[in-house]
């Protein structure tokens, strides 16, 4: 889901972009000291990888509805975490600057709840559960990973009516606390983490196979 | 040098309609955007508003219902907000369409190399992704089961991690091949 | 000889991909190398450019084995890089740039060869893609890449050139231009095709990989058009029934389905 540009305000999205951009001169940093040269063609074909995965779509059978697969999940689980975030950022960055899908302010954002908050928590829950079920692992790193982007997400936004009001009180940007933010976005994302879990099962069992 | 003038002129435009809050401002610099569009100016537009129109629905109605249920007026919240996201994502559909995304990224020809391989890869992907969705349309009797959209989007998922381990050997060794890792430093 | 294959065996996924394969390759001559999909032409090309190392068996470039060690020495590396060009079966593989002139110029400026952009130019206007000059290489038609691939390869001016499955990617124009253009050019050149029709147009010689990944066949490329065994062994020929057009006549007769 992408936030559009105008409901994050600069208090937020000035010191989120510092921070997106720090970390991504670190995660490059390390991807070209581990990989040297073949870091580019690595980062350009998961990148593509990494486009291809959010086009996955899955039309609901009510209303008319498609939800969208970010494959954050898969991202994380073969090729780690600093690369899935790199070609998650770019995806965003060329998804908003090449087709004009999502916002420009809150890409920063985006790339840090989507791109870092996702792949991250992924390869945590995998971790801790591959010991249980490996396939288990490999739903809860996928489901987790959309939940906890979605709830970063939420805090984020619901940020806003905090640090952003006018002389009257009245909110700036995204008007909504965390109180109705938090369930409104985490509720139906963790219901979509199903898919996103199923996915992430399914794409590893099918790339395990053929990679034999 | 010529692409400075597009990306300062755009940065601009966007922390100015961030720090402003007159909803003027964003009409203002809007009339601008469409007037710099010309012709596609329109549609531009209009992408602009079908792109935003789902969140920005959601979020205005949500807070037109809770603010006149509490007796406050929500009109300047929705005028302004609303300017805001058009205006920003009108501007950033301008500058997508006039600045070609490598000129973006040409001061570092690591990175520009990096965006020229995944622009080259977009379509594949696109037509993998695309035929893969025809493919279970043509063998299914009436619209696709849920469960079978399911296991499709799993298999999608497989099949684009496969493509990027071969893509990845065929690339490094095409690029080995034709000496691109001699040197040590890129930049 | 100017590359030697000694004893050469190759596994590929834990599957046979060449069995002891041996030959060479002389300055100037134009080899052909016939096989069906999957019988290893396409790995002994990597393994010719020393992109993958063989399992067993040894590889000489100009002398030199092709092992880790040379590999890894610099100034050897760089002269072997400049000297055997491989033209990838994917010529949209080998293009990473924003535009067809840094495309071909890369190699000159690789090389640190004079004058790149020249050098560039000339072999663009030599392959038929100079009115391509600044579009993007990954817009192009596959038949457009495979020349823009050609040019870039040609501009470094290699020894030795590679080629896998040429004309799988072209029309049947850019098809006869190829040929032309390869007939009187003085690198060294291995093309690797399954197309039986134009072996005889690609070169003098010509090598057969079979199924069973082993070579059937090192010679003349007119007499193996008539050696019925070793192309069938090879699947590079087949026969069918089919019916003439006139009358009822059924028969069957050995023939490829390529166009001559």
């Amino acid at each position: 889901m992408h936030v559009p540009d105008g409901f994050i305000g600069p208090r937020t999205w000035l010191p989120a972009a510092a921070l997106a951009g720090v970390s991504t001169w670190f995660a490059l940093r390390r991807i070209r000291q581990t990989m040297q040269a073949e870091a580019i063609p690595t980062l350009g074909v998961i990148t593509a990888c990494s486009f291809g995965l959010m086009l996955i779509a899955v039309p609901l059978p009510f209303g008319g509805a498609t939800v969208h697969a970010t494959g954050v999940g898969l991202l994380a689980l073969r090729f780690g975490v600093t690369t899935a975030y790199l070609a998650i950022g770019l995806v965003l960055a060329l998804q908003a600057f090449l087709l004009g899908d999502g916002g420009v302010t809150s890409l920063p954002v985006s790339a840090l709840c989507l791109g870092l908050g996702g792949p991250l928590t992924a390869v945590v829950t995998h971790g801790l559960l591959r010991r249980v079920n490996e396939r288990l692992a490999r739903f809860v790193a996928g489901w987790s990973a959309t939940v906890v982007a979605a709830l970063l997400t939420a805090l984020v936004l619901g940020l806003q009516p905090l640090v952003a009001v006018d002389a009257a009180g009245e909110p700036l940007f995204f008007p909504f606390g965390w109180r109705t933010v938090v369930p409104a976005l985490v509720l139906p994302h963790a219901v979509v983490g199903v898919l996103e879990g199923l996915i992430t099962v399914m794409g590893l069992d099918r790339w395990r196979q053929e990679e034999r | 040098m010529r692409t400075w003038w597009p990306i300062t002129l755009y940065s601009g435009v966007v922390l100015l309609i961030s720090l402003s809050h007159d909803p003027r401002v964003p009409a203002a610099v809007l009339i601008l955007i469409l007037g710099v569009a010309g012709r596609r100016g329109p549609r531009l537009l209009l992408r602009a508003l079908i792109t935003t129109a789902l969140f920005s629905g959601l979020v205005t109605l949500g807070y037109v219902v809770v603010a006149l249920d509490q007796g406050n007026a929500p009109w300047l919240w929705v005028l302004r907000t609303n300017l805001r996201v058009l205006a920003l994502t009108t501007a950033t559909l301008l500058f997508a369409a006039l600045v070609d995304p490598l000129t973006l990224v040409r001061s570092s020809r690591w990175l520009q190399t990096v965006v020229v391989l995944v622009l080259a890869q977009i379509t594949t992907v696109r037509q993998l992704v695309g035929d893969a969705r025809l493919a279970l349309l043509s063998r299914s009797p009436g619209r696709p089961r849920l469960s079978a959209l399911i296991r499709q989007g799993g298999s999608i998922g497989g099949a684009l991690l496969l493509k990027a381990q071969r893509d990845l050997t065929t690339r490094t060794e095409a690029m080995t091949s034709r000496g691109f890792f001699l040197d040590a430093d890129r930049d | 000889m100017l590359i030697e294959i000694d004893g050469l065996h190759q596994a590929h996924d834990q599957r046979t991909a060449l069995w002891d394969i041996s030959f060479g390759l002389d300055l100037g001559e134009h080899v052909v190398l016939l096989g069906c999909n999957g019988s290893g032409k396409s790995t002994l090309l990597r393994l010719l450019n020393g992109l993958i190392r063989p399992d067993q068996g040894t590889i000489r470039y100009d002398g030199t084995v092709l092992d880790r060690r040379s590999l890894k020495n610099g100034s050897f590396v760089r002269r072997f890089r400049r000297e055997v060009a491989l033209l990838f079966q994917d010529p949209a593989a080998m293009l990473f740039h924003a535009t067809v002139a840094d495309e071909i110029a890369f190699g000159p400026r690789q090389f640190q060869l004079e004058d790149p952009l020249d050098r560039a130019r000339h072999w663009a206007v030599e392959v038929g893609v100079e009115g391509l000059w600044d579009r993007v290489p990954a817009e192009l038609s596959r038949g457009e890449q495979q020349r823009v691939a050609l040019a870039s390869l040609l501009a470094i001016e290699p020894r030795v050139l590679l080629l896998d499955e040429p004309t799988a990617s072209l029309d049947p124009r850019s098809t006869g231009w190829l040929v032309e253009f390869l007939l009187d050019h003085p690198a060294t050149v291995l093309t690797a095709t399954h197309n039986l029709s134009l072996a005889t147009e690609l070169g003098e010689r010509a090598l057969v990989l079979g199924e069973d990944h082993q070579l059937h066949y090192d010679g003349d490329v007119l007499a193996l058009r008539d050696d019925h065994d070793v192309l069938l062994r090879a699947n590079l020929i087949h026969s069918h029934r089919h019916r003439h057009r006139r009358g009822d006549v059924e028969h069957r007769h050995y023939h490829t389905h390529d166009w001559d």
